[in-house]
């Protein structure tokens, strides 16, 4: 951005924010003018999967597999303390560390994604209870300020969350080393660009699933009891 | 009675009721199925939610949600990139949404009957199935009507305050804000609209300025116009003032603004025109915040709230409190907050005064203490610095004095020492010195214009308010809708528009408080920088739901 003049046109000022990668990739796109050149990926998105996601949608076809992305990862968990929805303190190790876990990085006000997140979680989690009894649902908030244990119970009485289902919110700066134990930490430092992630652990071990995308009732308890099935074989395996 | 109300005319209010709340013609909520098999009610989320109540649409998470104005419902769908330039290059997106939005996928207009099949069975008029995460709603005839009705006029009024060449703005002033204060912000307003018609003029007389991209946003571009509202008398009759100005020159949006007492009347005035209303300098923002209008924070109420929490932590049984406020609101609305957050008056001495004379008074009145309470708090109006003499001569009178951060400009250079060892105040900002890169940034851009910076914390608040005000119509290109912008302010103040005068600015859909929180502060002297830390960032857990 111009150091001169912070006042450029409505062009210049688009593109004043972006940085030199972007940048390059608009230029690409600038040149071809139509939209059929892969843009530059995320990290995690390889060029293959763009591809592969592209082909898909072109033949119109619904894909079976991988309408999700998902990734195995071992969380350390960072010690913190958060504040439930009651404002008590919660060690968040020792709550989730013990038991089988589904977590998700939720915000009261959001409009998108979270309700479908949140609702998601609402309807299975009877069924994933009877599955697996030391099972706790963990929803924490990435916008804490706003997110006062008064506002969490709202959220929470509003899908009927009750008993192994903990609404967490705390310190801005303890939330942002969770979201990046997680691998969750949203681009921009703007939540608002945050992903639908549900993380899925069974048992006490570290290992962790994140699925990436909105599961429907049906996939998500295929997926955890997939997981308890893995990790039943691993189990048997020692 | 089904047919009835099937026959009878659709009630656009009521369509868009149902749009915005999810709430039915007689008062039901709607099911619906999102994800396949994940079934909700309506007023979980309704159309709105996803859509937004602009019906621009938005994208979430690489969860793209097309928009459904009556434009482009009922017209072929045609992206155009324009449109979408923020989605694609602002925001981190998965591969997913690039396939969604490259994909050579048209479809006809809706009609009706197309478009209650895709509300009901998530079918586009192609035939095609729509994305699992547009709910499939169970929408009655007459409900669908009137929803669609509405459709019919989402994003088709065009907002006032815009032509083809200019967009026009405000700023409210009233009487009785010190001169200086204001011309600072208005000198920052005209220089950086001066500096921004200067430029747009430039791109405007060559629009074909870029071959490829960037002369796609030139229908976007306009002048701005910023006008000065002022308002003199009573808070009673501003309303009327600002419908005089408004009926002269209707304004697009309210930038800033800065008036004695509370900001309640203008944002009534924002609230009746639907104007967004960005950003006032203010310390007392209206007790309900509406849709229109966004604040930095909840003033004087968050200071007390702050200070409530922060004094529980401490407070031994059998402490006193002794509370003495101004009346009128700058007093008595942070002192009732403090009684509501610390809950009830138990062990505290609530006192009022009206002028110079009553407030000696109370003030002497506790030299006459046998014990000295343990905490004097003052909310003193306007009467900072006679506040602040008094305590000068009398620093033992209570075990810690708090004051709030207004009275900071009244303290003198040096303190008498055991005043400075129990003198703490309320500090709803970022503490002086902590770093943050924009700042620097801000500070040389007015600097670089010439822009004397007397009181930086309002002028770079200003420069906030018009960097989010000229992203946000970056964003907008040509869709001027209010609403829109607004949509826009939501989700973008958490960006790196900050300018280092609050640790963190951000909001979110429905929030109107960028800033949430305080530090208590306490004077020190010999510090490089004489206020400091006394306190983490606190964060009340009041306020409104």
């Amino acid at each position: 951005m111009s150091f001169q003049n912070e006042n450029p046109s409505l062009s210049k000022r688009l593109l004043s924010d972006l940085a030199l990668p972007l940048r390059v990739s608009m230029l690409a796109l600038a040149v071809s003018w139509a939209w059929l050149v892969p843009a530059s990926a995320s990290d995690e998105d390889s060029l293959e999967t763009i591809r592969a996601e592209l082909s898909t949608v072109c033949r119109h076809k619904k894909p079976v597999e991988g309408r999700f992305k998902k990734t195995q990862m071992h969380v350390r968990v960072p010690d913190v303390t958060l504040i439930d929805s009651h404002g008590k303190p919660i060690d968040l190790a020792s709550l989730i560390e013990d038991s089988s876990t589904v977590l998700q990085f939720i915000f009261t006000t959001c409009t998108t994604i979270c309700p479908v997140l949140t609702v998601s979680v609402q309807k299975v989690r009877e069924q994933l209870a009877r599955l697996d009894p030391t099972l706790r649902f963990v929803s924490i908030s990435i916008d804490p300020e706003q997110d006062t244990p008064r506002r969490l119970r709202a959220y929470a009485k509003r899908f009927g969350a009750t008993g192994r289902w903990t609404f967490l919110t705390g310190d801005r700066h303890d939330i942002m080393h969770v979201l990046k134990a997680f691998g969750a930490y949203y681009p921009g430092n703007n939540k608002m660009y945050h992903k639908p992630y549900t993380y899925l652990k069974v048992g006490k071990s570290g290992r962790w699933e994140r699925v990436d995308g909105l599961m429907g009732s049906s996939e998500f308890i295929a997926e955890y009891r997939r997981l308890m099935q893995r990790a039943a074989v691993a189990d048997a395996g020692r | 009675m089904v047919c009835q109300a099937a026959t009878a005319e659709p009630d656009i209010a009521l369509g868009k009721r149902l749009y915005e709340q999810g709430i039915t013609a007689d008062g039901k909520e709607v099911t619906a199925v999102t994800q396949g098999d994940i079934r909700f009610s309506s007023t979980q989320f309704s159309c709105a939610n996803c859509h937004r109540r602009s019906g621009f649409g938005s994208s979430e998470g690489g969860q793209f949600v097309p928009p459904i104005t009556a434009s482009y419902l009922f017209n072929k769908r045609e992206w155009h990139r324009s449109y979408l330039f923020d989605k694609m290059f602002k925001e981190e997106q998965p591969a997913s949404f690039w396939a969604k939005i490259r994909q050579p996928r048209v479809r006809p207009a809706f009609t009706s009957e197309t478009l209650a099949r895709a509300i009901r069975q998530g079918v586009d008029p192609a035939g095609k199935p729509m994305d699992l995460l547009m709910p499939r709603f169970q929408i009655g005839d007459a409900d669908m009507e009137n929803l669609i009705a509405y459709l019919r006029t989402l994003g088709t009024r065009s907002a006032p305050g815009v032509d083809a060449k200019v967009i026009h703005f405000a700023t409210v002033v009233s009487d009785g804000v010190p001169a200086e204060q204001r011309g600072a912000m208005l000198a920052t307003i005209d220089a950086f609209k001066e500096w921004m018609n200067l430029d747009t003029r430039g791109d405007l007389r060559n629009p074909q300025f870029s071959p490829h991209y960037r002369s796609d946003l030139i229908k976007g571009y306009r002048l701005w116009d910023t006008r000065v509202w002022r308002l003199h008398g009573k808070p009673e009759t501003w309303s009327a003032q600002l419908a005089k100005y408004y009926d002269e020159q209707p304004v697009f949006a309210l930038l800033s603004g800065m008036v004695e007492g509370s900001w309640a009347p203008v944002q009534r005035f924002c609230r009746d025109k639907q104007i967004p209303c960005l950003f006032p300098n203010t310390e007392l923002p209206a007790k309900h915040t509406d849709y229109y209008t966004f604040y930095f924070h909840r003033g004087v109420a968050l200071e007390a709230d702050a200070l409530a929490a922060s004094l529980k932590d401490q407070m031994m049984e059998g402490d006193r409190v002794v509370q003495l406020h101004a009346t009128g609101d700058a007093g008595e609305r942070p002192a009732q907050a403090f009684i509501e957050a610390l809950g009830g008056k138990e062990n505290m001495v609530d006192q009022s005064f009206a002028d110079e004379q009553a407030l000696r008074h109370r003030l002497d009145d506790l030299l006459a203490w046998k014990a000295k309470p343990a905490y004097l708090l003052i909310w003193p109006g306007t009467h900072g610095g006679q506040v602040v003499q008094w305590l000068v001569e009398h620093p033992e009178v209570a075990g810690e004095i708090y004051l709030p951060s207004s009275a900071a400009d009244a303290l003198p250079d040096t303190l008498p020492a055991a005043l400075e060892a129990r003198l703490y105040l309320t500090w709803p900002y970022e503490y002086p010195g902590a770093y943050h890169p924009r700042a620097f940034r801000v500070r040389a851009w007015m600097r670089s214009r010439g822009l004397e910076i007397p009181y930086p914390r309002i002028q770079f608040d200003t420069y906030y308010a018009l960097t989010a005000l000229q992203f946000g119509l970056a964003h907008i290109v040509d869709h001027f809708s209010r609403d829109y912008l607004i949509e826009y302010i939501e989700h973008e103040a958490e960006n790196a528009l900050n300018p280092g005068t609050f640790p963190h600015l951000s909001l979110g859909p429905g929030q109107r408080f960028a800033s949430r929180g305080a530090y208590i502060m306490r004077r020190n002297s010999l510090d490089k920088y004489p206020l400091t830390r006394a306190s983490d960032w606190i964060v009340p857990d009041s306020g409104e739901p």
